[in-house]
């Protein structure tokens, strides 16, 4: 066996499951603090990638794509969730994955509308561009910054929840609704804010995954599933345990694909369906979450 | 209960049949010579009813039914085959285009009878397809059925076809089994096969790129994949080529990091890339960021319409490979057989659509059908098993590519194979114009030998 | 709860009144531009839904793996068939199911102890193992993305003669057949004891638990009932098509079967055939609208929002329901059931 070629996948699994971690957060974060199992989610980071590549057609600037990315799709997270997922935060989960389902359809015939079913060329920003002699192989610039961009964006949304006020009245309103109520906060203000967050998080992944994928209107159906992996994974509301999903994610897919590359997949997804029956609430998720 | 073998069947002595006899319907099989009370076709001769015929032509019109990709992963592809159609049926229909310089096309119809179509969605999936086909011929009785732009689908639809005795052209198919061990009497293909593609381009690769190379391949895991890469590691290897290492990848991946470290790990210096539609973008655009260019030559044996597109002229610049068609032959001296005809294809596709260029996608739909009109208006029928012979006689139909015709034995078309190479960016013309033409191995040279893929046609009748 | 509303006296009547429309269903469907294939395959797709219902409308679990089954069914039968291992379709066809019952005995077995969420991921998880399967390491006997092709129409040995349904209008009734025999079983079942259990476990699984009920041995049952369901309608496909199609396994197909159970009607049995026809018809008449063509999935999507949003049951639900309000002794029955779904909906996890 080379052991370089292990040692490149090992390294692989890592950078592919940073990405995974990244794309996931979106859904970590809607699925995790709302419990609201989005199916939307995969076509929220189509739509942040196609604001990224108008924005960049016309400004050319990837920074700009990226904050258009994660405006477009705040704006319409805001629609989506004032005119259909409000109805649904206390119907069951069952109705939420189906409307969510529904309006997947939707969105991305809408955007094939728009811009046809051709893939958009979305360049490499020219400071991803190159790849790094790493000793044991040459690995994309790109992906090495794209762990640090998730792990600076895991955090950031991390002190956010977490360290702040409005993380405190967040966790607190869906935790207990009522007595928020009762302190005067409104609490679908708090809901709204958090699917927003959820939405606005995976337009913003959408466009820095952009460069790696082909950018076309289906594109969000296989980041929905793999992000479902990650979040099983993890375990639900866990935000460490979503990069550690992610990375252990890319990391089946690597190295199964050095001996056996059929079963990549394959293997994925039973190691999902592994964690829900002995861990239901995921590797590093808390019993009683959701 | 009636029992019978299948043969000389027709959908509409059935239904009549049955109409008259419901209570013999649940559980029943087809009645077998039962008269015909079908009226005969105003042709000279009269033909037994067979397929969609002659139900199909009995009013003033005649129906195509496409199939196509509006939804899915290769809806580009499909809209660009469907544009292809449009053009074909309306030139058929109005005049115009090729058809002036077709003799036997009227441009008031085929034998008198306007055209008209449905399009069917294929989402990318056969069983849309298959289910879009059916209806197309049982509910439209559609004269003629063609599209969809997979293999896999492809096959399937010809089987189709074979069964009921209607008609099928291939839209985007590569596979070497569509005209090979899946070929049928029904079903006909005008783009080349892989090992087409692959005979054509190792002559060039031997000039360009020498005869000491070491190849490895990235390979979708489907019949158009798997038949490409064995044509490609068959004819590179006679060049003197070496066959590292191939790598199977599902349709549809997106990430291709692990595949491509292995191939980067391969030791080889040239990058077969036989990914098609979206995931030839992905794979290509991650192969660039890995740096696999530096050290490999790309080669994409078959290059899918939009993958310039998406991957960008620069990656794709001095990228060698095949296309059933591309734009640039339209007006260029070097290919003096098919540069005028392709020219007022191009030209009126540019008009009719408003200025968007046609890939060869559109090339396959149009050229087909006018092929397809010209057999019905020699064989004086639309009675299949005379178009069928019309097209089998070896007569050449002058389109875009000059000359060509289906060989007989496998419904195979011998047509030249365009072999392009990337431009660099700074080459381009226009934001389309992503290849040279670095040459166009004729037809005849291209062909399998007969019977190499395991071709057995299927009675007509 | 639909069909405690009806009363015990029609059960006859509803049988007959499916019988009537299975019949009449080719003949009267062309009014409106439909044709016999169309039909059949509204049939298949009802039949498959069938099992979906019960799970669903009648359990309470949303499997989003059903396509494993359909495709394990499908392909095991179209395996058969197309190798020329057996003639006799229907032989072929109880292979296929049995096939997919025990994939769906195993599957059930390890995904029942979830609810909820964690259950429709776990079954999307299997669905996605059991479609990479197929598309690659089984490919030697799927075909892998090629599918199967070359099956055989029917031909059923009856002892005395060989049945060969050829025609379009005789594949038809062959179908309807047996979607007769399998609405007639999953009715037996959910007006059975096994069928109150399954209300009780879907209005309230602690409760039902409670009072003795061996919860996930009835789970077990019915999703391995579900998973047959599911067999025999992907082996109806293959047969139907002459074609096993890939995208069978696919999760698309999953999802579409939800889809049209929800748009039906879950909870009702019929109400899947109604979705499964709505959506089958809808489709094909907006493809070919003027104008129209490839946006047929963006209006189906927003109408199944809507339904989604507004109408919970499904228009079979919706229909059933305005039925009710002119009988108002039951009405109020139902407003019973009504409630006590709302009452455990805070006990759920």
């Amino acid at each position: 066996m080379n052991w370089h070629l292990i040692a490149a996948q090992l390294l692989n699994g890592l950078a592919l499951g940073s990405i995974l971690a990244l794309v996931a957060l979106g859904l970590t974060i809607t699925f995790g603090l709302l419990g609201l199992v989005n199916f939307a989610h995969g076509v929220f980071f189509m739509v942040g990638a196609y604001a990224g590549f108008v924005t960049f057609q016309y400004t050319h600037s990837f920074g700009l794509a990226v904050l258009m990315g994660a405006l477009v799709v705040l704006v319409v997270g805001i629609v989506v969730e004032r005119v259909v997922i409000r109805l649904f935060y206390r119907r069951p989960p069952e109705d939420q994955i189906l409307v969510t389902f529904g309006l997947a359809i939707v969105i991305v015939e809408i955007v094939r509308a728009i811009f046809g079913g051709k893939t958009q060329l979305f360049p490499m920003p020219s400071w991803g561009m190159g790849a790094t002699n790493l000793g044991f192989l040459v690995y994309p610039n790109y992906r090495l910054q794209v762990i640090v961009i998730a792990a600076i964006t895991l955090a950031a949304i991390y002190l956010v929840l977490y360290k702040t006020r409005l993380g405190l009245i967040v966790r607190a309103g869906i935790d207990d609704s009522l007595i928020v109520n009762i302190l005067g906060i409104d609490v679908t203000k708090t809901l709204l804010a958090v699917f927003v967050l959820g939405a606005m998080v995976a337009g913003f992944s959408g466009v820095i995954d952009a460069p790696i994928v082909a950018v076309d209107p289906d594109m969000g159906a296989s980041v929905l599933i793999e992000s479902f992996v990650v979040v099983v994974i993890g375990g639900l509301g866990s935000f460490s345990g979503s990069i550690l999903g992610g990375i252990i994610a890319g990391e089946i897919i690597s190295i199964t694909t050095i001996w056996a590359p059929d079963y990549a997949q394959v293997m994925l997804y039973l190691a999902m369906a592994l964690v829900l029956i002995l861990r239901p609430q995921g590797l590093f998720g808390t019993e009683g979450r959701l | 209960m009636d029992t019978q073998n299948g043969a000389n069947e027709s959908a509409v002595n059935r239904r009549t049949f049955l109409k008259g006899s419901a209570a013999a319907a649940i559980g029943a099989a087809a009645a077998t010579g039962f008269p015909s009370i079908v009226l005969a076709a105003k042709s000279s001769k009269s033909y037994p009813a067979l397929g969609t015929y002659p139900a199909g032509i009995s009013g003033d019109t005649a129906m195509i039914g496409i199939i196509s990709d509006l939804t899915g992963s290769y809806s580009a592809d499909g809209e660009d085959l469907v544009k292809g159609y449009k053009l074909a049926i309306k030139h058929l229909n109005e005049g115009g285009g090729l058809v002036s310089k077709v003799p036997t096309l009227s441009g008031k119809g085929v034998l008198g009878k306007k055209l008209v179509y449905k399009i069917g969605d294929s989402e990318t999936k056969a069983n849309p397809a298959v289910q879009a086909a059916t209806e197309f011929i049982e509910r439209d009785k559609a004269i003629m059925i063609c599209g969809d732009t997979s293999s896999a689908v492809v096959i399937a639809l010809e089987k189709l076809a074979q069964r009921e005795k209607v008609l099928f052209f291939a839209g985007a198919s590569g596979s070497n089994d569509t005209t090979g061990k899946d070929c049928q009497r029904y079903g006909f293909r005008s783009q080349p096969s892989a090992y087409m593609d692959a005979k054509a381009l190792a002559p060039i690769l031997k000039k360009e790129l020498g005869s000491k190379r070491r190849a490895v391949y990235l390979v979708p895991d489907y019949t158009y994949g798997t038949t490409l890469y064995e044509s490609m590691k068959e004819f590179t290897e006679k060049i003197g080529w070496t066959t590292v290492n191939h790598f199977l990848a599902p349709v549809g991946t997106t990430d291709y990091s692990s595949y491509l470290l292995n191939i980067a790990n391969s030791g080889a210096d040239v990058f077969v890339n036989i990914e098609f539609g979206n995931d030839a973008v992905a794979s290509t655009k991650q192969a660039a960021q890995f740096g696999i260019f530096k050290t490999m030559q790309m080669i994409v044996p078959n290059i899918s319409s939009y993958m310039p597109d998406g991957v960008g002229a620069e990656i794709m610049a001095g990228v060698y490979g095949t296309q059933d068609w591309y734009w640039g032959i339209a007006g260029n001296k070097a290919y003096p057989e098919a540069a005028a005809h392709s020219k007022i294809f191009l030209d009126d596709f540019l008009k009719e659509f408003n200025g968007v260029y046609p890939r060869w996608t559109a090339h396959i739909a149009y050229d087909q059908t006018l092929t397809w009109a010209d057999a019905v208006e020699r064989a004086g029928t639309f009675y299949p098993p005379e178009v069928i012979k019309a097209l089998e006689g070896g007569h050449k139909i002058d389109l875009c590519l000059g000359p060509v015709a289906y060989r007989a034995e496998d419904h195979q078309q011998i047509r030249p194979v365009p072999v392009l190479k990337g431009k660099k960016p700074s080459a381009m013309k226009n934001k389309d114009d992503y290849f040279e033409i670095v040459g166009m191995t004729p037809g005849h040279e291209a062909v399998p030998p007969l019977g190499m893929f395991g071709c057995h046609l299927p009675g007509s009748t | 709860m639909m069909l405690r509303a009806i009363g015990d006296r029609s059960t006859w009547r509803v049988e007959l009144a499916v019988a009537v429309f299975l019949i009449a269903f080719p003949w009267v469907f062309p009014i409106i531009g439909g044709y016999a294939n169309l039909a059949t395959r509204i049939l298949i797709l009802g039949l498959f839904g069938i099992g979906m219902d019960l799970i669903f409308g009648y359990t309470g679990m949303l499997s989003f793996g059903q396509a494993a089954f359909y495709g394990t069914g499908g392909f095991v039968t179209a395996y058969l068939l197309s190798t020329g291992m057996l003639h006799n379709t229907l032989g072929a066809l109880a292979a296929g199911t049995i096939a997919a019952a025990c994939c769906g005995m195993i599957i059930g077995y390890l995904c029942l102890r979830q609810s909820g969420v964690y259950f429709a991921m776990l079954t999307l998880a299997f669905g996605e193992v059991f479609y990479f399967l197929e598309n690659s390491p089984l490919a030697k006997w799927t075909g892998g993305e090629n599918g199967l092709p070359g099956l055989p129409k029917p031909v059923i040995p009856l002892g005395f003669t060989t049945l060969h349904v050829q025609s379009n209008l005789a594949l038809y009734y062959f179908v309807a057949i047996l979607f007769f025999v399998g609405y007639w079983v999953a009715r037996r079942i959910v007006r059975s004891p096994m069928g109150a259990v399954l209300r009780a476990i879907l209005e309230n699984p602690a409760r039902a638990a409670a009072v003795g009920h061996n919860v996930p041995k009835y789970k077990l049952a019915v999703f391995t009932i579900a998973a047959a369901y599911a067999g025999i309608a992907g082996g109806l496909l293959g047969i139907f098509q002459g074609y096993m199609p890939p995208d069978a396994f696919s999760i698309d197909q999953s999802g579409e079967i939800i889809i049209m159970t929800i748009i039906g009607g879950a909870g009702t049995l019929i109400g899947p055939l109604v979705g499964a026809g709505l959506w089958s018809y809808l489709r094909e008449a907006l493809q070919n609208l003027h104008g129209v063509g490839a946006f047929w999935k963006l209006i189906l999507g927003l109408l199944f929002i809507v339904l989604v949003t507004l109408f919970r049951r499904g228009i079979t639900g919706g229909i059933t329901d305005s039925i009710g309000l002119f009988r108002v002794r039951r009405r109020t029955a139902a407003a019973h059931v009504e409630e006590a779904p709302a009452v455990s909906g805070e006990v759920q996890p």
